[in-house]
């Protein structure tokens, strides 16, 4: 028996960032670190959002432009590095507002979808967390590491050609 | 003069007298003989005395006998010649007092016939002196034309002389006559360069008058320019004073302007030092924002991992993070620290740079206050010299033209002056023309008074002695001296020659 609604929710943190333009939110468990600046090495034959290749605390970190991931405007501020139980990856965000306890709610029934890519529309939620009168919506990061999507960096052409 | 013809009594007492001198020149000379032969016979004698003397002495010898022999002989020649000499004179003597009487004889009978002889002469020449007087009685009425009859009478020997007077009054009065006519002609030609004079000073008057009102004009204009330059003068003194004012406005208002810029600069360093502390401020304000930045990012990671640990992570784990944040978070508090004293330095000095130029600004106000209140009035004193130099341009405008009118007025004075000087030429040529006129004048005056010079005038009278009357003029009688006498014909010859020459 799944939880029902109306159980209390066991309060977890979230952090809430945007990207491109999108309020998002992603859990705080799955975040290892924040970076301010990193220096990303562009890998050639990749697609536009993968960033490239960066180092963090030693460790080799792959780096994705989420605004661009999500089909909107590139992002240029801080770097979430992800857990590293979620998957070995970062995403390039423009701003982290801050870390938010407040509870996971559903999302209003009046809050319009935003306009994102196909792919990226799996990787959001129903769920969202309001805060400053604004809509963050959660990010499934697990669903978002293991979607073909994401970890498929290579360029179409470079595709084609592969297959 | 005619020479004296001896008379009768003359003749016949000329030949007792002529004997007389003879006998007594006889006398003297054979008496000169009679003392010349004694006074030989008297040294012979002395001789003789001596020559005896010395025989009786004794101390003779025969040669001096012989010589005393001689002597005594030669001591008896003058004895005869003294014996003759004294016979003619004795003769001699007889026969001058036989020619004496006879001379007193013929003296007497001489005497005699000449009395009878003077008396007929001195009616003769009475006769011969009424005749002189009734020939020359025309001459009282001027008339030159007489002429006395020349007589061997001392009557004729006066008509003589009277002839020549009158030959030379005539001389003279022709004389006077043209010298008269030349003088007449030189006082007409004076009178031609007078009237010529008079003329060209008429005309010169004229033009004199002419430059006279021209020089009234100039005079009435020159006192205008006068005025206006007065006008001027005080026009540009009181520029001056206006200019003196408005330079020392201007001075101070320099000297509050240069202590303004001063101050400026002051309060341009201030700022300056102002702006460089709040670009510090500002950079460490920017390190401030780093470090909340950093600060920030640290909570959340430290949150994130502190959620993080009390899952999954191990204690070391937790422990090493723990590490590496109290690091991160020491450093930060340096850098923190550092960055707060720094900004409260800077705020310190930003602090004092502001009351420095808050007080720069008040003193840099009060300049420009006070050199505002020097510049409005310097701008006073310029507006007035403004009003001035208008003044005194409008002063100078009229000058000008007034020196303008001027000229003209100078021109027509040039050309008078012109005029005149052709004038005062024309009339120095005929006060030229004057002297020469008064030099002949001079001549003639001259000769005149040679002429004049010839005649002795009588004593001067006690009227009008400066005018010798017609008849007062002539020869002085009293000059019958010898000098007068012999000098009469060679001045006579003169003065013939001279009216030869003006004729």
């Amino acid at each position: 028996m799944g939880p029902s609604q109306n159980e209390a929710e066991p309060v977890s943190q979230h952090i809430l960032f945007d990207a491109g333009g999108l309020d998002l939110a992603a859990p705080a468990e799955l975040i290892k670190a924040i970076h301010e600046t990193l220096t990303i090495q562009s890998v050639a034959g990749t697609r536009k959002w993968f960033r490239g290749l960066a180092v963090a605390n030693g460790k080799l970190l792959p780096v994705t432009d989420m605004g661009a991931f999500c089909g909107r405007r590139s992002s240029s501020g801080r770097t979430l590095e992800l857990h590293p139980q979620a998957g070995i990856a970062g995403l390039q965000v423009d701003a982290v507002i801050g870390l938010s306890n407040t509870p996971v709610s559903d999302l209003p029934p009046t809050t319009t979808s935003p306009t994102v890519s196909g792919d990226t529309k799996l990787t959001l939620t129903g769920r969202a967390i309001v805060h400053n009168e604004r809509v963050h919506r959660v990010l499934d990061i697990a669903a978002l590491v293991q979607s073909p999507a994401f970890l498929n960096i290579s360029h179409a052409d470079n595709q084609s050609k592969v297959l | 003069m005619p020479a004296v013809k001896p008379n009768s009594y003359e003749r016949r007492l000329a030949v007792p007298f002529v004997l007389l001198l003879l006998a007594l020149l006889a006398l003297l000379v054979s008496l000169l003989g009679l003392a010349r032969t004694a006074s030989i016979t008297a040294v012979r004698m002395d001789e003789l005395q001596v020559s005896w003397q010395a025989v009786q002495d004794g101390s003779v010898e025969g040669s001096e006998l012989v010589a005393t022999n001689r002597l005594m002989n030669r001591a008896k020649v003058p004895v005869p010649a003294v014996q003759s000499a004294a016979q003619w004179s004795l003769g001699l003597t007889l026969v001058s007092l036989a020619l004496l009487a006879w001379v007193v004889v013929v003296a007497r009978r001489a005497n005699r016939s000449n009395v009878a002889a003077k008396q007929g002469r001195d009616n003769h020449e009475q006769a011969a002196v009424l005749k002189l007087m009734d020939e020359i009685a025309p001459l009282a009425s001027g008339d030159l034309r007489v002429r006395a009859s020349v007589s061997d009478t001392l009557a004729g020997s006066l008509a003589d002389a009277f002839n020549y007077a009158v030959s030379e009054l005539r001389w003279l009065v022709g004389t006077m006559r043209h010298s008269a006519l030349q003088v007449t002609e030189s006082v007409e030609r004076s009178r031609e360069s007078a009237k010529v004079v008079a003329r060209a000073c008429a005309e010169q008057s004229g033009e004199i008058h002419r430059s006279s009102n021209f020089l009234l004009s100039m005079s009435g204009t020159m006192a205008e320019l006068s005025a206006d330059a007065a006008d001027s003068s005080v026009a540009a003194q009181a520029a001056v004073e206006q200019a003196e004012h408005g330079v020392h406005a201007l001075e101070a208002s320099l000297n509050r302007l240069s202590a303004i810029r001063d101050e400026a600069d002051r309060t341009t360093r201030l700022m300056n030092r102002l702006a460089d502390n709040v670009s510090a401020i500002d950079d460490r304000v920017s390190v401030v924002e780093e470090v909340a930045k950093r600060t920030d990012l640290l909570a959340l990671n430290t949150t994130i991992r502190a959620s993080a640990g009390s899952s999954s992570s191990s204690v070391t784990s937790a422990a090493a993070d723990l590490g590496q944040l109290s690091d991160e978070v020491s450093q930060l508090a340096e850098v923190l620290g550092q960055a707060t004293r720094d900004i409260g330095s800077l705020t310190r000095t930003i602090s004092q740079d502001a009351a420095d130029t808050v007080q720069s600004m008040e003193h840099t106000t009060a300049q420009l206050v006070i050199g505002m209140e020097q510049t409005s009035a310097a701008n006073i004193a310029l507006t007035a010299i403004h009003r001035d130099s208008l003044s005194l341009r409008e002063c100078i405008v009229t000058m000008a033209d007034k020196t303008v009118k001027q000229s003209g007025v100078v021109r027509e004075l040039t050309a008078n002056m012109d005029a005149i000087n052709r004038i005062t030429s024309q009339t120095a040529e005929g006060v030229k023309t004057n002297a020469e006129s008064l030099n002949d004048l001079q001549e003639l005056a001259g000769e005149l008074r040679q002429s004049l010079s010839d005649f002795r005038l009588p004593a001067k009278p006690s009227n009008n002695s400066d005018v010798p009357s017609r008849f007062g003029m002539g020869r002085d009688t009293s000059a019958s001296d010898s000098g007068a006498v012999t000098q009469a014909p060679s001045k006579a010859r003169q003065a013939a020659n001279r009216a030869v020459i003006h004729e």
